[in-house]
This record gives C-alpha cells, sequence and structure tokens, in this order.
C-alpha cells in the first residue's frame, strides 16, 4: 500500500475531530476516554495497524515494561492539542478530551481530508478504519 | 545493539579518547566525602572518586545544569557534575530504603506474593553488586551532553547518524532515547571506556572484579530506560523512571539555585518508596516497577509534580529563558543548514568534549558576529507581543478555521527536523524582511507541552494485591497541569532591534496573522 507522510500530530488531530464528528454531533461534545491503560492501548494498536499506511506513526513508542503500554509522545502530543485549542479538558476530574466542534469544523476537516486523500481511496479507506477504531474503542460520552 | 552503533561508537571514540586518560586519576584507599547543597554529607567509594578524576567525568563541571537560566536567576549556574553526584548519591539512597524496608513496606503486597524473583537482586552479596551498577549509572548518565546542555541536544539530536540511532532504538525496544542517553550508551559499551574503568578499578582497589561488558550494556540501557529482565525493571527505575533519582535530584537542586522556595520532603518519599509488581495485559509479563504506595505515597508524589510545576512556571518558562534558549537554538539550526556544523564545530562527536566556555571562544571575546554565541554575553531579543490560543483566535463563524491556522503555526514553531527547521527559518525571515530588519532577528515561540516525565504512566498499589490506581485517578495533578497549560504557557514573538523597527514588526505581525485567521489585539502589545 502506498504510504502517506502526516505527521502523527496533525493525524490524531484529524482523526479525533473526524471522529467527534462522525457520531452526528457537529457541535456539542463527544467525549474520549484519557484512562492512561485504554487511551495507550489503542493508540499502541492504530500504531501497529497503520503504520505501513501512514509511516510517520512508527514515531511513537510504547514501552512495554509496566502495567500497560505508554508513549511519552502520546501525552505531548494531546498536551500539544489541548494547547492549540483543538481539544478541551473542561471536565472537573480531567479523564477526557473532547475534540472543540464549532460551527465550521465539518467544513475544515473536510477541505483536509481532500486534499489529503482525493485520489487516494485506500488512503482514504484506512483513515476511516482508524477514525471507527478511536470510536469504538475511546468515546466514552456524547451530549 | 547493532545497526549504526558500532560505527557511530567508534567515531564518539575518536573525538573523546584524549578525555579517558588516567594521568590525573588519583589513588584512592578511603571513600570520598563531598559535602553538597542538597543532600549533604555524601560519600562516593574510591573507584567511583577514580572515575571522578576522568578528564571525561570533569569536563561536565563546565555544563550548566540548566543551560541559559542563569541569565536571568543568577545563582543557577550549577553544573551536571554536582547533579550526577547528586543523582549517584540518591540512586542508592533509594536502593539502600527498599533493602532495608523489603520485609516491610518497601515491597507492594502483591509483588511479596513473589518474593523470590526478588531475592537475586536484594539478597546480600547481589544486593551490592547492584548498588555498585546503580551507582555507577548515576555518574554516568549525563555525560553524554555538550554545551548548555538541553539547548544543544535539541540541534544535535536530529545530526546524522543520530535520528538513525534513536532509530534503532525505537526498533529494538519500543523506546525513543534522548540523544544525549544515547551517547552514554555508546561510550559505556566501548572496549575502551571498560579498558580505563578496569586500570581506575585495580588501582583504587575496587570490590570483585569491575563492570562486565553485559553489565556496561545494562548500565548504558537504564541510562536509556530500558531494562529487558521484569525483576531487574526497578533498578531501571531508579536511574530512569517516573520517580528516579534524576528527577529527585533535579527538582530540588535546580530550584535551590535558581532561589526558587520549594517544598520536598526527600526523607518522606524515601520512606514510602516501594517496588510493585505489575503484569502487562499484552505479553502477560510482570514487571517489577519502582513507584509509590497509594494511600502513604500521594503526598511525596503531590509535591514532587508541583515542584515541577512550580520550575516551570519560574524557570523553564521564563520568558528570558526561553529569549535565550531559542536564540541559541534557531543560530545553531540555521549553522548547520547552511554551513552544516555548529559554533565552528564541524564532526557531530566533537561536541561530546566541549564545555559551555566554547561559546566565549567562538566570540573571542568581541560579542557581535555570532548571535548564537553572544548569548553568553547576555545578548537577548525583546519580546514583541506574548499571547494564549484564546488570546488570538477568531470567534464563531471563523472559529474552526482560525483554530486551524493557530495550530498550523504553532507546528511551524515547534521543529522536528531539518526540513522543518528550514520551514520556519524562512518563515521568521520574511517577518524580519518585511520589518525591514536583517534575517534571525525574529524568532516566533511556541513552546511545547510541559514534560513531567510519564507520571501517568505511574500505577500506585494498594493495601492488597488487588487495589491499585493510576496516579491521575488519586491526585489532582491533572488539573493544575491542565489549567497551567490553558492559562500559563504563553507564545511570544521576540525580535532584536530598536523602538522604530517594533512599530513596523507590529504591523507585518498583525498583517501576516490577519491572513492567517488570527488577530493580534492592541492590548497584547507587551513593549510597544
Amino acid at each position: 500500500m502506498e504510504q502517506r507522510r502526516i505527521a502523527v500530530e496533525d493525524l490524531l488531530a484529524l482523526a479525533l475531530q473526524a471522529a467527534a464528528l462522525s457520531e452526528g454531533k457537529e457541535r456539542g461534545e463527544v467525549w474520549f476516554t484519557e484512562e492512561p491503560a485504554t487511551l495507550h492501548a489503542t493508540l499502541k494498536g492504530i500504531r501497529d495497524r497503520y503504520q505501513h499506511v501512514f509511516p510517520d506513526l512508527a514515531e511513537l513508542s510504547f514501552s512495554g515494561e509496566g502495567a500497560f503500554p505508554y508513549s511519552p509522545e502520546v501525552r505531548q502530543i494531546l498536551g500539544n492539542l489541548q494547547l492549540d485549542g483543538v481539544i478541551g479538558r473542561r471536565n472537573p476530574s480531567f479523564d477526557r478530551f473532547s475534540p472543540n466542534i464549532f460551527a465550521g469544523t465539518k467544513q475544515v476537516v473536510n477541505d483536509e481530508l481532500r486534499a489529503l486523500f482525493a485520489e487516494d481511496p485506500d488512503g482514504q479507506k484506512a483513515f476511516a478504519d482508524l477514525v471507527e477504531e478511536l470510536r469504538g474503542k475511546l468515546i466514552v460520552k456524547t451530549g | 545493539m547493532n545497526g549504526p552503533f558500532p560505527e557511530a561508537q567508534r567515531g564518539l571514540l575518536a573525538s573523546i579518547g584524549h578525555l579517558l586518560t588516567v594521568d590525573s586519576v588519583r589513588v584512592y584507599r578511603r571513600p570520598k566525602i563531598v559535602h553538597d547543597a542538597i543532600w549533604g554529607t555524601c560519600e562516593y567509594d574510591p573507584w567511583e572518586a577514580g572515575l571522578l578524576d576522568l578528564p571525561l567525568l570533569q569536563r561536565i563541571r563546565g555544563l550548566k545544569q540548566t543551560g541559559f537560566a542563569y541569565l536571568t536567576y543568577p545563582a543557577a549556574e550549577h553544573s551536571r557534575f554536582q547533579h550526577v553526584l547528586g543523582v549517584t548519591h540518591a540512586a542508592s539512597r533509594v536502593f539502600d530504603s527498599l533493602r532495608r524496608r523489603r520485609d516491610a513496606d518497601g515491597v507492594s503486597p502483591r509483588a511479596k506474593q513473589n518474593k523470590g524473583a526478588l531475592s537475586e537482586i536484594l539478597d546480600d552479596r547481589l544486593a551490592s553488586r547492584n548498588r555498585v551498577l546503580l551507582r555507577l549509572a548515576g555518574l554516568v548518565h549525563d555525560l553524554g551532553h555538550s554545551f548548555l546542555s538541553h539547548s544543544s541536544e535539541r540541534i544535535f539530536g536530529l545530526i546524522p547518524p543520530f535520528p538513525d540511532l534513536i532509530g534503532e532504538v525505537l526498533r529494538q525496544h519500543d523506546k525513543k532515547p534522548g540523544a544525549a542517553e544515547v551517547v552514554v550508551y555508546l561510550l559505556v559499551t566501548s572496549s575502551e571506556w571498560r579498558d580505563v574503568v578496569g586500570r581506575i578499578w585495580e588501582r583504587c582497589s575496587g570490590p570483585g572484579t569491575p563492570p562486565t561488558e553485559d553489565e556496561w550494556a545494562r548500565i548504558g540501557r537504564w541510562v536509556m530506560g530500558i531494562e529487558p529482565e521484569g525483576p531487574k525493571k526497578f533498578l531501571c527505575d531508579i536511574v530512569s523512571g517516573p520517580v528516579d533519582a534524576d528527577k529527585l535530584d533535579y527538582v530540588a537542586r535546580d530550584a535551590y539555585f535558581a532561589g526558587i522556595p520549594i517544598a520536598q520532603d526527600v526523607d518522606r518519599f524515601l520512606s514510602t518508596v516501594c517496588i510493585d509488581r505489575q503484569t502487562n495485559p499484552e505479553t502477560t509479563k510482570e514487571w517489577w516497577r519502582l513507584t509509590l504506595p497509594l494511600q502513604k505515597g500521594i503526598n511525596a508524589l503531590e509535591q514532587l509534580v508541583m515542584s515541577k510545576l512550580v520550575l516551570y512556571s519560574y524557570l523553564y518558562h521564563h520568558q528570558k529563558v526561553r529569549a535565550a534558549e531559542l536564540t541559541f537554538e534557531r543560530n545553531l539550526a540555521r549553522e548547520y543548514l547552511t554551513q552544516g556544523r555548529i559554533l565552528g564545530i564541524e564532526g557531530v562527536w566533537d561536541l561530546f568534549h566541549v564545555q559551555d566556555a566554547h561559546l566565549y571562544a567562538v566570540t573571542g571575546g568581541r560579542p557581535g558576529h555570532n548571535r548564537a554565541a553572544d548569548v553568553a554575553y547576555r545578548v537577548l531579543p525583546r519580546r514583541v507581543v506574548e499571547f494564549r490560543e484564546q488570546d488570538v483566535t477568531l470567534e464563531e463563524p471563523d472559529r474552526a478555521r482560525s483554530i486551524q491556522e493557530y495550530r498550523r503555526l504553532s507546528s511551524l514553531s515547534r521543529p522536528k527536523s531539518w526540513d522543518q527547521y528550514h520551514q520556519l527559518l524562512t518563515y521568521e525571515d520574511s517577518l524580519a524582511r518585511q520589518a525591514n530588519l536583517p534575517d534571525s532577528s525574529v524568532i516566533v515561540d511556541f513552546p511545547a507541552d510541559p514534560d513531567y516525565g510519564d507520571l501517568e504512566s505511574l500505577v500506585l498499589p494498594g493495601r492488597s494485591p488487588h487495589e491499585q490506581a493510576t496516579a491521575k485517578e488519586h491526585l489532582s495533578y491533572g488539573d493544575w497541569i491542565q489549567a497551567y497549560n490553558k492559562h500559563r504557557v504563553y507564545n511570544r514573538v521576540f525580535y532584536f532591534g530598536d523602538e522604530k523597527s517594533l512599530e513596523r514588526l507590529w504591523t507585518v505581525l498583525a498583517e501576516d496573522f490577519g491572513a492567517r485567521k488570527l488577530r493580534l489585539p492592541e492590548r497584547l502589545q507587551m513593549w510597544r
């Protein structure tokens, strides 16, 4: 399969926004768990399964020398996405995060996806599968 | 490790071999007593004192622990040498505490269920050997730093063969070490290093035999945070882990020398730290980890996190510290991209025999012709503006596009490759030129998320074998960190120039931000 260069931080930002939008909530909050064991195990699985399509995922390291796989890069990516206003952690316990969805987010995400996958159905399919995995394993609440 | 490692090791040793001479190593028969500002009276075994005499270890007296922080906090001139003495001492204090309390609370209830695995490590004869290895790891763990510590590491880590070396470790161990840690691994796994240590060992009557090739490889891996044997993982954690001796020392030391009062009860930490047995659900392999117990260890952990947060707020994110570090980094990157060297040094391995004083040598005592080296004379840029995301992004209906553009700008200013550095320098120079300023006059800074050192990976064992929690579940530190990120981490634009150019630059920035669907409100102007 053809390999696409997209920085991990950009890929995850886009995938999280796409996952939130696919919940049918163009406005409102879709919460993803930030419970370390679930979050890191899910993203390790995504790295292992999709790095042949998105090779920059291979930059994530997941130490398996403990109770759950853990990636310092994932922690930093989520922190950067918060600093950049892409996700919010406004809930009281900060054990969840939510992509910030605004009126124009759907358009912005669609534009980016078109730019990335316009003539690349395989890449588009892989991205859609990745988003589905994030939805299935990390979304804990919509409202 | 194979791949690019053997050739890199030859390159390193060819450059630093002259610092491995034992001519200046004295013969020690008794332990050496050192009085340290943080730990008080510390004792170093004769062979450790001999190692400290090596020019390679003496070199790090000339590397400041906190880079350019001393330009803002004048007393923060403490060195990597002081720090490694502290880490060595702290590592054995942690180990001794675990051993002393091994039948009580030094081992978690579920780790006690399989005490046999620990006896190979903590029983008398083997314990003394492991203690020796731990202290040696403390002594060598920072030998891979070059001038101004992490400020230069962010640059030399991008120079070949470092990306390949780090990539190889990542492939083999699923761990991404720092470039300076890789240098330590290359050093301590070399036959030249073993030979020198062997001679010092003989001179200073070290116990038994000096560390073997395998033991040095283990020390090298510990420095990178890697230990493939489950029962020995807690030893690695003492050197490099979520609550390691490194953090115990540098948090207290950086605060003390910067003059920032913090509360860190080290005695409490040492009396609660414990070994826990954790099972990786994927591999079902068991790992013995260094951690803190759920009920008794929370206070110690809370203090450690809060102290680090205070250090970020006061020290690491201080605007003048950022201005100095970024001026240095940007100009090192510029020199490498245009001339293939940094501060006049052509070969990457030659970076590991120089000290901070190299900056003064580059200026020849006359600042004005090398902006990176001039930082040593506190020639620093001024703030044009400082802002957070919520200060500059637009409201609805443009909010989504505005945040997307904000993110593009922040990604641009956090380069992770030479291509990205090239793009960033081109952008900053375009701003400078539009404001009639020379190249390298403008710096755009978006600090990355602060690093609290893998605390989220920490699992705290409870009073029964099945009770456990992550640090995040029982500490409100997540709230503090996220609140700090949201409200206290400021992005800044810095510039070199006069009042007139400031007016022009402000106009250029306002236009550039406007084109990006961002705004620069008048109130954000700091020094106009």
